[in-house]
């Protein structure tokens, strides 16, 4: 693959970019808290992501000298040859990878605009969580079952190796954390359990397809290798 | 539509699609994929492919009538 087509500096601009965003969202958010006396531990968080965005835009000189190496096609250089060495989602997987968050987004934008249409029997809380965790699970599933994932993908170092692993947890926890509330309701015939615990369930709910498209995927991956 | 003439050639070079993965820089479901034919390479792809089973554009990729 041509190094020249990796741009560092671009990408580090963009980690910069979300960091940034993330940080302000955090720092907002602990000075607009209300819950008393909690607004020094809400800071911890915008302290770390402040120092991870100082870290990154020093990151900037070092990410230039590397880029520079690389139109220079020094390609002996150890630091150019640890960046080429890093896998990267090939132009398939960065495809689907796409693909699949685009199916997030309708489907959360589906979720949305269903509940507005039922607004009175739905909660809002549920709901929302509903969009943004169905989102996420549609954007996952998808490119897992395309093997755009790092997690079913072989190059991807502990990710990969670790894939099988991450699948059987996602699958037991979201089982054990839709089936639980069901059956509690059937033992205790109080619905409230339930919906109390929906948004949770919702979460839940979500982990099943992720960690089965996974396992899926790599039991897929090795058959067709054997 | 399946693309053996990729596969012949793989195979004629003893590569499994992991080894031909491997040496293209792309994951193993991508080769896969343009052997069965779910997956149409980009230009940039195809001509990694070719040089590395040391076949031209047209040997693994034009479609004849």
């Amino acid at each position: 693959m041509d190094p020249k087509k990796q741009n560092i500096i671009k990408n580090q601009w963009i980690m910069v970019g979300i960091a940034g965003i993330i940080d302000l969202v955090m720092i907002i958010a602990a000075l607009y808290s209300d819950i008393a006396g909690a607004t020094w531990l809400l800071l911890i968080g915008p302290v770390i992501m402040t120092t991870i965005l100082i870290l990154l835009l020093f990151g900037l000189r070092k990410a230039k000298s590397i880029q520079d190496k690389m139109d220079q096609q020094m390609l002996d250089d150890a630091e150019v040859k640890k960046v080429l060495k890093t896998p990267v989602l090939d132009e398939r997987q960065q495809h689907y990878y796409l693909k699949s968050y685009q199916f997030g987004f309708w489907f959360m934008i589906l979720v949305l605009w269903s509940g507005s249409i039922m607004v009175d029997t739905i909660p809002k809380g549920v709901l929302i969580s509903l969009a943004m965790w169905g989102g996420l699970g549609v954007n996952v599933s998808y490119a897992n079952l395309k093997g755009a994932s790092p997690f079913v993908d072989g190059r991807f170092g502990w990710m990969a190796k670790n894939g099988k692993l991450i699948g059987w947890i996602s699958l037991t926890i979201g089982l054990m954390g839709t089936i639980v509330p069901i059956l509690s309701f059937f033992w205790t015939g109080d619905w409230h359990q339930v919906e109390n615990a929906s948004i949770a369930m919702i979460t839940c709910l979500v982990l099943i397809p992720m960690g089965s498209s996974m396992l899926y995927r790599l039991s897929k991956d090795q058959k067709d290798e054997a | 539509m399946k693309n053996l003439r990729l596969k012949a050639a793989r195979a004629g070079k003893d590569l499994s699609q992991q080894a031909l993965a491997d040496l293209v820089g792309v994951s193993r479901q991508t080769i896969a994929a343009v052997e069965k034919g779910d997956y149409n390479p980009t230009i940039n792809l195809c001509i990694a492919i070719c040089k590395v089973l040391d076949k031209t554009l047209d040997d693994l990729f034009w479609e004849e009538n």
